[in-house]
């Protein structure tokens, strides 16, 4: 296990080693940065609607911002994937179900 | 394994048709995520996300990769 957090639902969301593998196998943009996925999920700016059942939580670093893609199922949550982008507008037109205030 | 190497051959032409020869896919099961990766490491500078829910992942103008979410809802139907 990478680590665990609590989501703004008070759900306990994992971030397991296989996930974190694929994900840094791939968007290796994000390679050193497990802790802040982590907090992206308990301490985001936002949070918007995914696809289906997924939750994006939005945090802003430096210029652009952490999007942490995971789910909450029942009280088991986990993390599906990760990225960082730029444009945050389109992320939020998906819908806004939480805003730092 | 013969049923193994039919749905790899299977698959052929549609790989043929991919926009570059060279490729790696990396499809993560439990989370329902497949990377695929056009070079690597893809040193992507921007993901794009789609109404879809594709990830495409540029560096400067390149498409170096695409991530597909729930990519298991693109099974054809037996």
């Amino acid at each position: 296990m990478i680590g665990t957090t609590i989501s703004k639902n008070g759900v306990l969301v994992r971030l397991t080693e296989e996930r974190w593998y694929h994900i840094v196998e791939n968007h290796d943009e994000l390679a050193g940065l497990s802790d802040e996925v982590l907090l992206t999920v308990e301490d985001p700016d936002y949070i918007a609607k995914g696809w289906t059942d997924e939750l994006l939580a939005v945090r802003k670093l430096n210029e652009r911002y952490l999007v942490v893609v995971y789910k909450e199922i029942e009280n088991d949550g986990f993390i599906i994937t990760s990225f960082i982008t730029k444009k945050v507008d389109k992320i939020l037109r998906r819908g806004v179900v939480w805003q730092k205030k | 394994m013969a049923e193994e190497v039919k749905k790899i051959v299977d698959a052929v032409p549609k790989l043929l048709d991919f926009p570059t020869g060279k490729f790696h896919v990396d499809y993560d099961k439990e989370a329902d995520v497949l990377y695929i990766s056009f070079e690597r490491p893809q040193k992507a500078t921007e993901t794009e996300v789609t109404d879809e829910g594709i990830l495409l992942r540029y560096r400067e103008n390149k498409l170096v990769g695409i991530t597909i979410l729930n990519a298991s809802r693109f099974k054809v139907k037996a």
